[in-house]
């Protein structure tokens, strides 16, 4: 039976909430009709399924909810009033009154840094930032979430805000490494999937010829080789020239499966100064050189 | 030289490959292959300008959208989309600007406008 248009407009509403709640498995069913609600819904699937590829897992969890759960603590850090649930969810006895308990008994040793860090440079914005902080949990497992900060009227009191629920998703093992944690808060960032959603089209859009170092990459990208060499490995689990060079060898297959163009040909049209250079490459990829490659 | 294959009718005329699909509610990844196998195979490592019908197709899987976008553009000198409607045309303007389509491209909602485009790359064949 055909969608009237109010329950179109309440799938792509449902679709627009799950892509805020980071499910981006939702898809909208486009009618037969083709027209301005079928555009958004398609349009809406393809932001689903580019945000997924990318596991852009940092925009997901940047997106606000309400609030759900409220800190209160002083400038020593005590915590003076919570809500209730934030004990239950991270698999702790509630304290017993007249207790003191610090915030930073529940923090990461990273997060706890990045909280005095945003204590420092706490305004009285309406906007507040938005930064993310990991709990540690009664069974050794962290709970990543979003927070941002608020001073209260009360003088030197104030209010973390934690954005999330509290999924089972959410809970990560806990590593105990330092370094592992703030490898993990540096993938988060979007900036760097941006990056590195760039520098993959820039080597697609440059399979006719060899890459340039990744100092010159780095300089057309405004950043650094470190940074290109260690995030693109992270994000593809090669460097950025493996990948470059995968792509070109998945072309030159193909050329050979479809065309009578020489070997020799083919290594130009796919970016390799020799064909004796090509050929390596393509038995290492493919364990045949490229003639027996056509001749299957 | 043409190819009628079960997805797509495929011939060269004036130096452009014409290429039109028959139709399809959602290309996939093994569509996708198969089409651009036999644009390969008939262009014969050729280059040319590619006019690409789409007004039968309704869309594609990111997959396929993804293998186009690479192995699609291989050996054409330009590419210009041939639409039918708003919807298509918004579509593929998304798809454009989200995957690493490289040779010069267009979308026409008219055949004619879409033949002049290409024509100015079939000169330099």
């Amino acid at each position: 039976m055909e969608r009237t248009n109010e329950e179109r407009f309440e799938q792509l509403f449902n679709q627009i909430t799950e892509i805020a709640e980071g499910n981006f498995e939702f898809r909208y069913k486009p009618s037969a009709r083709l027209d301005h609600i079928d555009t958004v819904g398609t349009h809406l699937n393809m932001l689903s399924e580019e945000i997924a590829y990318f596991n852009f897992e940092s925009y997901a969890n940047f997106l606000i909810r309400p609030a759900p759960v409220v800190l209160i603590f002083d400038s020593k850090g005590r915590l003076t009033n919570f809500s209730s649930c934030f004990w239950e969810i991270l698999g702790y006895t509630p304290p017993p009154q007249g207790i003191e308990v610090s915030i930073d008994s529940f923090l990461t040793e990273y997060s706890i840094p990045l909280l005095t860090e945003e204590l420092n440079s706490l305004t009285q914005e309406l906007n507040p930032r938005i930064f993310p902080l990991d709990f540690n949990t009664a069974d050794k497992r962290i709970f990543r979430s979003n927070c941002s900060l608020s001073l209260l009227i009360q003088e030197h009191r104030y209010a973390l805000l934690i954005y999330e629920d509290f999924k089972h998703k959410n809970l990560k093992e806990f590593s105990g490494s330092q370094k592992t944690q703030r490898q993990s808060v540096r993938t988060r960032s979007a900036r760097n999937w941006v990056l590195l959603k760039n520098l993959r089209m820039y080597s697609l859009r440059n399979l006719n010829k060899p890459l340039p170092s990744l100092k010159e990459i780095g300089l057309l990208h405004h950043t650094n080789a470190t940074k290109i060499k260690a995030e693109f490995k992270k994000a593809f689990g090669m460097t950025i020239h493996q990948f470059h060079l995968q792509q070109r060898l998945k072309q030159a297959a193909l050329l050979l499966q479809t065309t009578d163009l020489m070997v020799k040909e083919i290594s130009k049209k796919c970016g390799f100064g020799s064909e004796a250079h090509f050929s390596r490459c393509f038995k290492k990829q493919y364990n045949q050189t490229p003639i027996s490659y056509r001749e299957c | 030289m043409a190819i009628d294959d079960k997805y797509a009718k495929m011939w060269l005329a004036d130096g452009i490959l014409y290429f039109v699909y028959n139709p399809i509610r959602c290309i996939d990844l093994p569509i996708a292959e198969e089409v651009v196998f036999q644009r390969l195979k008939l262009q014969n490592g050729i280059e040319y300008p590619v006019l690409c019908d789409l007004r039968a197709v309704q869309g594609a899987t990111k997959d396929a959208r993804d293998y186009l976008a690479i192995s699609g553009s291989l050996l054409t000198k330009a590419q210009a989309f041939l639409v039918k409607d708003n919807y298509s045309l918004s579509v593929l303007n998304m798809y454009l600007r989200t995957t690493v389509v490289k040779p010069p491209t267009q979308i026409f909602d008219d055949e004619n406008r879409a033949l002049a485009f290409l024509s100015e790359f079939r000169r330099v064949i």
